[in-house]
């Protein structure tokens, strides 16, 4: 019998080629001997369990015992006994009675034996289903034992890391796999785990040798051992890659989309920017000419020369802000987060569509905090906002006269949040278009993608605020963006 | 009329002096106006001159500002300048009486001699009405017998006939021609004849500046 003798594990580890495994070839080990349980299974453990130690020395007992009392009650009866057991081993009912107690306790230790040993094969075969199910689901199980500092993982587990050794290995190796933020990540994660019981995710990747990039998902919980103390982590690792690698397509995709709508917006603006740029260089142009009929004066007026290239400069610089701003508009940039202020970025995007407000003979009405109201976010996706909901608002007071157009822009500061609030005084938003008015391709109007407000709010959503839509009481739509204020703990 | 006065309304500031040094340096009177509001604020049909207007001054269109301050029988000459020129403006802008319609950014030359061009107009016009009114008083100065005969004469009548309409004697006719031959201070018929033409011509009911 090999009651609970410890199997120790082969050095040779194989992989039958499947096709999770291949992603990871190159951690493929050497030997190509396939042991069932090896080559999915944690490395079989080299340390005796102490249930097992108890199962033999239960057996050597029962062995010792059957020596001592059946063997020479046999003899007493067969061949009469021998003379030093006389004094201790009459054969009275007594001694038989013994006999048979101490062979049924023999026989009752044996099976308690066989049958932990059976647990212990059957706890095995479940290891190993396990193991064979995580591989098949691109999930590595793992480990951790704290006193031994010792990390068994499923040879998934190891080829997704890239862990060439087939053995434990200490914590530290696995960690040292990841990049230095990750590292610090799930190492204060695994202690957090450890010390509160907190089951932890960690998301972390690895840079492989030809510079791939694989994501994973590190989760998993404390495992408590007697008296409820911790003895370890038991953990799984996810390949999530896949679902990265689409996230940032999708990423991708929606900075593409953002940035053709915003030029679809400068698009509308791009008239009235036109007449804009107009104003400087009509100022120029009579400055200069005025500055040339001056020279040509017997005696030019020095001071009055000098204001007129004073002023010329100026509307030079006029000029020159109001391209970069709509350069800066054009561009196409990822989203840059940074602490910016509301009111500025609210009152620049007003400025920058005033020109097409003045064609439309709208009268702007800012209220704004008087303070400057600090956010995080990007100024140029905010402002591409702004512009939308100003645009729409414009659009829609087409339908009231020329001497009854009024757009309200408020900026607000409450405890929790910050809030701007465009509003107009046009026919309002008709209710059956009020539900679906952030969806994507869906417009009101004749000529739009219906792009522009879905947008808007993929825009407000990854600066983790909300934004709605509702009908004035007194006439007229109001759009309400509502962001989180800068907390004194953000970076 | 020696001065020759300007009133320029734009709503940018730059623009606006950057023009009022212009025309100022061309040897004009300039006035300047950021808004329609100011420039009505200060408008007087009695002061001479010519205006510049921008066509969009912010909530204010410039030929609504030429239609608010014209009236029956004077509007000041006025050159529209805007930053996007469309031909419908334009076309609304010369109907309304606008002396010319520049597009920005205008040439010195070009303005300069628009706004020559609208302010001798304006003196024309003003010299006009005032010849106008000295008739008017003329002929407030006449008798009803006098105005009878003169309608007549001015049509050509002769005295005899004059006198049989009337069924008064041709002696008579004749004292009441001189008389108002006087009256209205002309030396012969063909003068009287000038002199109320003018006058008939100037009882139309509106007359603008481009219609002298």
């Amino acid at each position: 019998m090999r009651l609970g003798l410890p199997v120790t594990a082969q050095a040779s580890h194989a992989h039958v080629p499947h096709s999770r495994s291949t992603r990871y070839a190159w951690s493929r080990p050497r030997s190509a001997v396939p042991d069932p349980i090896e080559r999915h299974g944690f490395p079989k453990r080299r340390e005796n369990s102490s249930h097992a130690v108890f199962v033999r020395i239960s057996a050597i007992i029962a062995a010792t015992l059957l020596i001592i009392f059946v063997v020479p009650v046999g003899i007493h009866f067969a061949w009469g006994l021998p003379a030093i057991f006389q004094p201790w081993a009459p054969p009275t009912a007594t001694t038989v009675i013994l006999t048979l107690i101490v062979i049924a306790l023999a026989i009752v230790l044996s099976f308690v034996g066989f049958s932990w040993r059976h647990a212990e094969a059957s706890r095995r075969d479940d290891e190993a289903s396990m193991a064979l199910a995580a591989t098949a689901a691109n999930v590595g199980l793992w480990n951790w034992d704290i006193a031994a500092d010792k990390v068994w993982a499923t040879a998934h587990c190891r080829a997704m890391l890239g862990i060439q050794d087939d053995g434990p290995f200490a914590l530290s190796t696995f960690l040292d796999c990841l990049s230095s933020e990750d590292r610090s990540n799930l190492r204060k994660a695994i202690e957090n785990a450890v010390t509160t019981g907190v089951n932890f995710e960690v998301e972390c990747h690895i840079r492989l040798p030809d510079e791939q990039v694989r994501w994973f998902t590190a989760s998993g919980h404390a495992r408590c051992g007697r008296r409820l103390r911790t003895t370890g982590v038991t953990a799984i690792l996810v390949d999530v890659t896949q679902r990265k690698e689409a996230e940032a397509e999708s990423a991708r995709q929606q900075e593409h989309v953002t940035h053709l709508t915003r030029v679809d917006i400068l698009g509308a603006l791009s008239g009235a920017i036109a007449h804009e740029l107009n104003q400087p260089l009509s100022a120029i142009l009579s400055n200069a000419q005025a500055v040339q009929r001056m020279l040509s004066r017997r005696s030019p007026d020095v001071v009055e020369l000098g204001d007129a290239l004073g002023d010329i400069i100026d509307d030079d610089n006029r000029a020159v802000e109001i391209i970069r701003h709509f350069r800066a508009l054009l561009r196409k940039s990822e989203a840059n987060f940074e602490s910016v202020d509301l009111n500025k970025t609210v009152s620049d995007a007003l400025d920058f569509a005033r020109p097409g407000l003045r064609v439309q003979q709208i009268r702007t009405v800012r209220r704004f905090e008087p303070s400057a109201i600090l956010i995080r976010g990007d100024q140029i996706q905010l402002q591409q906002v702004m512009l939308n909901l100003v645009l729409n608002a414009t659009e829609s007071m087409t339908a009231n006269s020329s001497d009854n157009r009024v757009l309200t822009v408020s900026t607000i500061c409450r405890n929790d949040s910050v809030e701007v609030v465009v509003s107009d005084n046009g026919p309002g938003i008709p209710p059956e278009a009020l539900p679906r008015l952030f969806e994507s391709f869906h417009s009101t109007k004749k000529h739009g993608l219906g792009l522009g407000l879905s947008i808007s709010r993929s825009i407000v959503m990854a600066h983790g605020g909300t934004i709605y839509a509702g009908n004035n009481s007194e006439g007229g739509a109001s759009f309400y963006l509502k962001l989180p204020p800068l907390s004194a703990d953000s970076p | 009329m020696n001065r020759q006065t300007v009133f320029l309304v734009d709503d940018d500031p730059s623009v606006l002096r950057a023009v009022s040094r212009l025309l100022r340096e061309a040897g004009f009177e300039v006035f300047g106006f950021p808004s329609a509001a100011a420039y009505l604020l200060h408008y007087d049909n009695d002061v001479p001159g010519c205006a510049v207007l921008d066509v969009s001054l912010g909530d204010v269109h410039g030929l609504d500002l030429l239609r608010a301050t014209a009236t029956d029988d004077y509007a000041r000459p006025t050159i529209f300048i805007t930053g996007s020129s469309d031909i419908a403006t334009s076309i609304r802008a010369m109907k309304c009486g606008a002396i010319d319609f520049l597009t920005k950014p205008v040439d010195a030359v070009v303005l300069i001699t628009a706004v020559r061009e609208a302010i001798e107009r304006d003196r024309h016009t003003r010299a006009h009405a005032a010849r106008r009114a000295g008739v008017a008083s003329l002929l407030s100065g006449l008798t009803p017998r006098e105005r009878d005969v003169l309608s007549r004469v001015v049509e050509g009548r002769l005295n005899k006939q004059i006198a049989a309409e009337l069924n008064i004697a041709e002696k008579t006719v004749k004292f009441h021609r001189g008389r108002l031959m006087a009256k209205m201070k002309a030396r012969s018929v063909a003068d009287l004849v000038r002199i109320t033409m003018g006058n008939t011509a100037a009882s139309s009911p509106r007359m603008v500046a481009t219609g002298t």
